[in-house]
């Protein structure tokens, strides 16, 4: 291992998952593409519809080829930047995730889709601030952490409440968009950064102990929230019906077998399991690539979160640290529960799988996250050990 | 410190994730690997659907593909009894309302308690099947409360056209699809259809994912058939013959239309017939195709084949002087005489023939043995099946030589103990005409497949010479002498040549008197195109029973029209003043090849198959007298191409269709 260089590990692993997400991309969302035209051709003219012999389409695999694109320009920059600027951005950053967000909740401003607003146009695109807010996020607690000294750090006044105030606002704004999902992983990754940056377990233990009681209000007053953990918790009987998506999800993944039926050749993705290219591409993995493709993509993940780590504790800097450890469980936290959503262990919620899923925003940040995670391995080379912040 | 507690949390953070990818794997592991059988299982359920395609039985054809049978989409309704609950009456009444049915019997199937579904009503139209669809949802009525079946409803050409020919179908499980008669019953197989299941993947939208693949749609389709029959001149023989057997209150009657040589059957008809759509409603003697499932005693007609064999054997001679001793004697202790009025002495052969005296004809078969006689009887095919493609074929019945009795030798000679079908005297005739060849006849000329393209094509077949050729051509000129001069004179058209022999018989089986008048004749003579037997079971002996009278006139309504739906001009007899000399052209070659249109037009141009516009153009340069003849395209020209036009004074050009000239072709 010591011999493999982390950088050129994080940044293979990367392309290839990059890359892999665009086959699956295109062999999932084509027939999505497909059927969504024919719709819209049969709303207009019903006889016309009648004609057109569109199965695939390859709208979808464009866009997301350009935001690999763009996203891999943004990793490139940031790799030959120096993270270190981003703690005198942190604030900045944080301020603009905020606005972002306040943004996406105005009407006619943020894109409403099923209920709710999470999106903003850019011309054909839309992006997704709380993708955004994440990362910065990471960045700001990574920064927070690092100015304060070790008492400051265990003190409550001083330093862990100035750090939930700032992740309540985050967290309220999420919820108002309304994304519980998303809300709930944000609150995930600033608790481990948190932990990782030597808050007092004390203080972690209360704030869990208190959050608990706000998942539960926060379910309880959705009516859709409560059927859905309901549908969660009594898969046999599907009093609901809302279980259909997690069967398809469940039957594409098991139809699969060791070697799956082939890359293209699944046929759940005709409508049978919906959003089969963005939040449910791992079935879809499931299904063509089978259970060695999957854990294929599995593996890459968990290399790429050993690499992360090892970035985490070869930092020149406390910062940088922090940083390196936040970002790699960004990432692995968002693999993990899209995997276990997938795969029936969680309730069905909206998650994109990092790199792989369709969707412009969470392939740029990820990307973006990837190169501040380069830049900070390309600095442990000569940055002797001594001059970290957290020995004083 | 904190170093080292940093390591170990980062550590800890490694480690959770490690047990969490675990966890992944471990579930993976159970989805993929263990439960992969019944998740796959579920997949196929819902991906694979198996769709029936109902089979599209073939349609039969006339030699021209006009339909004369075919097959419609019908929808056949069914109801779930126990499914509907309530508004039973007024369910009912709306139904009776739509299907035109007693609203007692719907009522009582609507009304039982059942959850079997019953049949209601059988192969309806689209449009009573949408009704009742909006009927059914009017009411709210569950799914397969009221649900349809797709199936085929076979349809007939009008005025039930060659019904005994083509048969009818029964109801199986896709609607008409059995043939149970008739070309229907014989050509099953090959029009019937496969009843085929397709295994297809779908979309959750229940769109096909694969495609549908003509190797396996094809067999779905049947096959159709193209006869030989010409609709055009069976509607004609048919009207002709129901016109007859209506005059002279006959029992019925048959005529079959021949191509001479080819044997294929234009036209073969019964009277009386059958509605196909509607068989059961009629008895079994109107459904059978009498031509070829009844044999009769053909009388009179049979002598043509006598004396083909008394020719044959060199034992007499047309001009051969016979005393015919007007009318009446005894052979063998029988007593042997001529019907009708003409009265011969001693005449030749050929009036003896001309005017069908029995006492001339039983005097010169005596000069047969049985022994020499049966083999050409047989030769002719009598006693045997002609091979014709269609089910029931009676072989008729000529009695084995040790049947024979003294009495057999002055019977048979003049058609009577012996028993033939319509069409073994059609066949036999044929071969007369064609120069002694006996044909195969045969109905189905070709098979072709759902694209139209031809599977199988029925080439005529010359079964064996029957007759010599110089006896054949001798019989052929005796024919013609009856209808110019003899019994048959009433079968005569302007216009044509036209060879035939009557035959009246009186029923041998029964007590009174019954008679069957029969003609058989050839159209025209001189190119035998068109072989007509036509013969009217017991007509009323009050009004007209010899076959000069009630079967001659039958034979040229129905050779008339024949002829005229053919196109088949009148018969030229190229006179002298029309004809070319016949002088080679003595000018030299190099004077006509670099002729200008000018000397071009002084000799004929080629104009066989042109139309009459055409031809007008072309013969315009000619600036000489042009006589069209027919109508259709040029079949003849006169003077021939090429020929120098200087002494021609006149041109005769005539016209016909080109099916004509095919069937005047010979096949050989």
């Amino acid at each position: 291992m010591r011999k493999l260089n982390t950088t050129f590990l994080i940044f293979t692993i990367t392309l290839i998952l990059v890359g892999i997400g665009l086959a699956m991309v295109y062999s999932s969302s084509a027939p999505v593409s497909a059927y969504q035209i024919r719709r819209s051709v049969q709303m207009e003219n019903p006889q016309e519809a009648a004609q057109l012999n569109i199965y695939h389409d390859l709208g979808y695999l464009k866009k997301q080829a350009i935001w690999a694109v763009l996203g891999f320009a943004v990793m490139l920059f940031l790799y030959y930047g120096d993270y270190q600027k981003l703690k005198e951005y942190g604030n900045w950053l944080m301020l603009i995730a905020l606005v972002l967000l306040v943004l996406v909740l105005i009407p006619h401003v943020g894109v409403m889709v099923n209920g709710a607003r999470r999106w903003l146009r850019l011309g054909s695109f839309t992006i997704q601030p709380s993708e955004f807010a994440k990362l910065a996020l990471v960045i700001f607690m990574a920064k927070l952490l690092s100015e304060k000294d070790k008492y400051e750090i265990r003190s409550f006044l001083k330093g862990f409440l100035p750090a939930l105030m700032v992740l309540a606002m985050f967290l309220i704004l999420v919820i108002l968009e309304p994304d519980l999902g998303t809300a709930v992983i944000m609150g995930s990754i600033v608790f481990v950064i948190w932990y990782i940056g030597g808050v007092r377990v004390l203080h972690l233990a209360s704030l869990a102990a208190v959050s608990v009681p706000c998942l539960f209000v926060a379910i309880v007053i959705k009516q859709y929230r409560i059927d859905r953990l309901i549908a969660f918790f009594f898969q046999d009987k599907d009093i609901l019906g809302i279980n259909y998506q997690l069967n398809q999800s469940l039957i594409a993944v098991g139809s699969g077998g060791l070697f799956g039926k082939g890359l293209g050749r699944g046929l759940q993705k005709y409508q049978f399991l919906a959003e089969p290219h963005t939040d449910f591409t791992f079935a879809i993995i499931g299904e063509e690539l089978g259970f060695i493709g999957a854990t294929l993509v599995v593996l890459l993940f968990f290399l790429l979160v050993i690499q992360g780590i090892r970035v985490a504790i070869k930092a020149p800097d406390y910062f940088g640290g922090l940083l390196a450890a936040g970002i790699i469980t960004m990432i692995g936290l968002s693999a993990y529960i899209n995997f276990m959503i997938v795969l029936g262990c969680l309730p069905t919620k909206g998650m994109t799988l990092p790199f792989i899923s369709y969707g412009g925003s969470s392939l740029l940040v990820n990307m973006a996250a990837i190169g501040i995670l380069l830049n900070i391995s390309k600095y442990k080379e000569f940055v002797v050990y001594g001059n970290r912040q957290r020995d004083d | 410190m904190i170093k080292k507690t940093y390591r170990l949390r980062i550590f800890l953070l490694l480690f959770c994730f490690a047990l969490l990818f675990c966890i992944v794997e471990v579930r993976l592991y159970i989805l993929q690997i263990r439960q992969h059988t019944h998740y796959q299982n579920r997949a196929n359920a819902q991906h694979n659907k198996t769709i029936f395609i109902t089979p599209r039985r073939g349609e039969i054809l006339d030699r021209n593909h006009k339909t004369l049978a075919t097959s419609a989409l019908r929808y056949s309704v069914y109801v779930t009894p126990s499914l509907i609950t309530k508004n039973h009456v007024s369910l009912a009444g709306d139904l009776a309302e739509i299907l035109s049915h007693p609203h007692k019997k719907i009522s009582e199937i609507l009304q039982k308690t059942t959850a079997r579904p019953s049949p209601l009503v059988r192969k309806i139209s689209r449009a009573k099947m949408n009704q009742i669809h909006a009927v059914a949802q009017s009411y709210g009525l569950p799914k397969y409360a009221i649900y349809f079946h797709k199936e085929s409803k076979r349809l007939y050409a009008k005025d039930h056209l060659c019904a005994s020919v083509i048969g009818f179908t029964t109801i199986d499980d896709h609607g008409d699809n059995k043939g149970i008669a008739g070309l229907e019953y014989l050509y099953d197989d090959q029009i019937r259809g496969e009843y085929k299941r397709l295994k297809m993947r779908q979309s959750a939208v229940r769109q096909y994912l694969d495609p549908f693949l003509e190797e396996d749609l094809a067999p779905s389709f049947g096959n159709s058939l193209v006869l030989t029959i010409d609709k055009t001149i069976q509607y004609v023989v048919e009207k002709e013959l129901r016109a007859a057997v209506s005059q002279y209150e006959a029992d019925g009657g048959v005529a079959i239309v021949m191509a001479t040589k080819t044997g294929e059957i234009l036209a073969m008809a019964n009277c009386p017939s059958f509605d196909p759509n509607e068989f059961s409603k009629y008895p079994d003697k109107y459904r059978g195709n009498r031509c070829i499932t009844d044999p009769i005693e053909p009388g009179s007609v049979l002598k043509i084949f006598t004396l083909a064999a008394l020719l044959d054997e060199n034992l007499t001679t047309v001009d051969e002087m016979l005393d015919c001793e007007n009318g009446v004697t005894n052979i063998n202790g029988r007593r042997i005489s001529d019907s009708g009025g003409h009265i011969l002495g001693i005449v030749p052969v050929r009036d003896a023939f001309v005017w069908s005296s029995n006492v001339g004809i039983c005097k010169l078969a005596c000069r047969l043995e049985p022994e020499v006689f049966y083999p050409h009887l047989r030769q002719f095919g009598f006693g045997e099946k002609t091979g014709i493609d269609l089910p029931g074929e009676e072989s008729g019945k000529v009695y084995p030589l040790s049947k024979w009795t003294v009495l057999s030798r002055t019977s048979v000679p003049i058609g009577y103990e012996i028993a033939t079908t319509a069409l073994q005297i059609v066949t036999a005739t044929s071969a007369i005409a064609n120069e002694g060849l006996l044909m195969r006849p045969y109905i189905v000329r070709e098979i072709l497949d759902y694209n139209g393209q031809s599977v199988k094509t029925v080439q005529p077949q010359v079964v064996r010479q029957a007759v010599k050729h110089s006896t054949a051509d001798i019989i052929m000129e005796l024919m013609e002498g009856v209808v110019k001069e003899g019994t048959g004179k009433n079968a005569a058209i302007e216009g044509y040549r036209v060879a035939g022999k009557t035959g009246t018989t009186r029923k041998s089986h029964v007590k009174t008197r019954e008679y069957i008048a029969g003609f058989v004749g050839i159209v025209p003579a001189d190119d035998p195109t068109l072989t007509i037997y036509t013969y009217i079971d017991n007509p009323n002996p009050k009004k007209a029973y010899f076959a000069s009278e009630v079967a001659a006139p039958l034979f040229k309504r129905i050779a008339e029209n024949s002829l005229r739906c053919l196109g088949i001009p009148p018969s030229v007899k190229p006179v002298p003043m029309f004809l070319t000399s016949t002088v080679p052209d003595e000018r030299p070659k190099h004077h006509v090849e670099k002729s200008g249109p000018i000397q071009a037009a002084e000799t004929m141009p080629n104009v066989m198959g042109l139309t009459m516009v055409e031809v007008k153009e072309k013969l315009d340069p000619l600036q000489c007298p042009v006589k069209f003849i027919g109508s259709g395209v040029v079949i003849e020209q006169s003077p021939p191409a090429g020929a120098s036009m200087k002494t021609a004074r006149r041109c005769l050009i005539v016209f016909g269709s080109p099916t004509a000239q095919m069937l005047r072709a010979s096949t050989r």
